[in-house]
């Protein structure tokens, strides 16, 4: 049961990790866009 | 600035002195001092940590960095949320589960003492001389716009926070922040918002954004890379990620922040968030710098935004200045009638012939920026060759002249507000980590005594005040130079890189011992310092060449040296 907690808690964090991540790229592709638009 | 400026820049103040006060009574001893209990939610966490890193400086150069330098500089927060992300998953579970009061205290319990001393030292002398730079930093914008003396000044921006910082601590601290951040942000929306508003009329966000864009202040993204340009994509991705993580991993400042927080999951979604919405932030308040620039197209910008250097130079080298403005004026005017062409160009259908009239307008008006750039360079220089006692450099003026100058009166008074609360916000923060560190760190460790939570209470408040009243005292003593906001982060480069090296060491290198770390701590701070006097790279990479400097030589002298002895032994 702990195991089954520690590995859902383990889950849970990655995903959160993994939503930072792509929100830096978003952010930077997004960034590249506006850059480009208005040179 | 009007009396009802005035007043509620008093009155914003005062609440906010008496609001953390009244938060931070009830201390007992260094858990509740140092740590707040270690009680607060997410969202004070997140808070904590962003008015922590915004100081004053943040807020007064970062749209003067934009007007100048374009909106670049933001491409140094992009290494920000992967550190985030390291911070969470490596350092948080350690520092809570070890329950320390300090980051340093941890390299106690993995290597020895020495190496927690050394770099509690290298924290305790960056942060003291930064603090006071963020004392001065604002201190000396507002005595140049005031007129006040520069004394008086660093007191009222150093000391007032004292009061309820040595009273409350981390708790006081805490909830002071979550007001004044939040004032902050709605302080400089409304800003923004107004910059646009105050366009001519017909002049839209659409045009404001395409005269800025046009003129190279939209350069968000600059992918050339080359070790000496302190911007671009790779030195903020890479150099940013090593500078992020040293600061939010190992200063004491921001590891006593998210060491108040409940538990190990308060402390990551507050880190992690701070990761999402750190970079939109100083997006926004470069925003506000490019659109000031596409503002000052259409409004009379002065020679330079520092009003108090217009004075003295107008008043040593009468008729240097008076050739020079009259020159700038008429140039000026130029310019402004151009960009108001080429907006109205935009709003109607382009024909051939009209994209022609464009190309045109576009040379003429870069033309003339070209002799309004170099009109300011020399009026900088004047003040250098004649060695007159103000700022060459008016980056830190820019927003704070269009607050005085634009805003309507109430604004005023809460923009000015908003200097005093940013500086306050990070600076008591810093006080909070210096006590901290020089009591745990320094004060039990060399006495070895036993206190009691009374006696603990007493020395933290103490070292609070000497702290405060040391960053005072530095900032008396600062010199004039640039753009104080890149001086105070080449500043933290200088040490940052090794501190984080002994942490990285500790975390990842399980083999490596103390005496290992101690020794490739001190002779990476020499390289570090040696590159930095002989310039030989970007401030940003000082902090990877430092940290990675720290591993190597720590694994090199591990199995090469001390190996050799142990065997010898």
């Amino acid at each position: 049961m702990q195991q089954t907690e520690y590995d859902q808690e383990k889950r849970y964090w990655n995903r959160c990790y993994l939503l930072v991540l792509l929100w830096l790229i978003v952010l930077i592709i997004l960034f590249t866009w506006f850059t480009n638009s208005w040179k | 600035m009007s009396h009802i400026d005035w007043i509620v820049l008093l009155l914003v103040l005062s609440l906010i002195i008496i609001y953390g006060v009244r938060k931070g009574r009830g201390q007992t001893g260094a858990d509740s001092y140092l740590r707040a209990g270690r009680a607060m939610p997410w969202y004070m966490v997140l808070l904590g940590i962003m008015a922590t890193q915004a100081s004053a400086i943040t807020f007064i150069s970062g749209p003067g960095q934009a007007y100048a330098d374009g909106m670049r500089f933001v491409q140094y927060y992009f290494g920000l949320p992967l550190a985030m992300i390291v911070i969470s998953a490596v350092f948080v579970p350690i520092f809570q589960k070890l329950n320390v009061y300090t980051a340093y205290q941890y390299l106690d319990k993995r290597f020895n003492k020495n190496t927690r001393l050394f770099t509690g030292i290298l924290f305790l002398f960056s942060r003291g001389i930064s603090t006071g730079m963020s004392v001065y930093a604002p201190a000396i914008v507002l005595s140049a716009i005031f007129g006040w003396n520069i004394y008086l000044s660093n007191i009222l921006v150093g000391g007032l926070l004292i009061i309820y910082t040595y009273g409350g601590g981390a708790k006081a601290i805490a909830h002071t922040q979550k007001i004044q951040f939040s004032i902050i942000l709605g302080a400089m929306a409304v800003a923004g918002v107004i910059v646009v508003l105050k366009m001519p009329e017909g002049v839209s966000f659409g045009d404001a954004l395409y005269l800025a864009g046009k003129s190279g202040k939209l350069n968000v993204i600059t992918t050339n890379f080359d070790w000496n340009d302190k911007y671009n994509i790779w030195s903020g991705v890479i150099g940013g990620f090593f500078l992020a993580l040293s600061y939010f991993g190992t200063d004491q400042s921001q590891v006593g922040r998210y060491l108040t927080a409940k538990n190990t999951r308060e402390s990551r979604m507050g880190l992690l968030i701070n990761g999402m919405v750190k970079i939109p932030m100083q997006f926004s308040i470069l925003l506000i710098g490019a659109l000031l620039f596409a503002f000052y197209a259409f409004h009379q910008a002065p020679l330079s935004f520092n009003k108090k250097a217009e004075q003295v130079v107008a008043t040593s080298m009468p008729e240097a200045y008076e050739t020079l403005n009259r020159e700038h004026v008429e140039v000026t005017k130029q310019q402004q009638e151009t960009a108001l062409k080429l907006t109205a160009l935009r709003h109607q259908q382009m024909t051939p012939s009209d994209a022609a009239l464009e190309e045109q307008y576009l040379a003429r008006y870069h033309q003339l920026q070209t002799t309004i750039d170099s009109q300011r360079a020399q009026f900088g220089k004047i003040i250098e060759n004649n060695k007159l006692p103000v700022e060459a450099k008016d980056t830190n003026y820019v927003f704070l002249h269009f607050v005085q100058h634009y805003l309507p009166v109430g604004m005023i008074g809460l923009l000015f507000a908003v200097v005093f609360l940013a500086s306050w916000g990070s600076i008591s923060a810093a006080l909070n980590s210096l006590a901290s560190s020089t009591l745990i760190d320094f004060h039990m460790v060399l006495s070895r005594k036993q206190y009691s939570p009374a006696e603990e209470l007493r020395y933290g408040r103490l070292y609070t005040l000497i702290w405060g009243l040391f960053s005072i005292a530095v900032a008396m003593f600062a010199t004039r130079m640039g753009s104080l906001i890149e001086a105070v982060n080449e500043l933290g480069s200088l040490f940052y890189g090794a501190i984080l090296g002994i942490f990285l060491t500790a975390f990842f290198l399980k083999k490596i011992q103390g005496t290992a770390v101690f020794f490739a701590a001190i002779c990476a701070e020499v390289i570090v310092l040696i590159v930095y006097k002989m310039d030989l790279t970007g401030f940003l990479w000082l902090n990877v060449i430092g940290a990675l400097s720290v591993m190597l030589l720590a694994i090199c002298f591990q199995f090469f040296l001390l190996q050799k002895e142990s065997e010898k032994a």
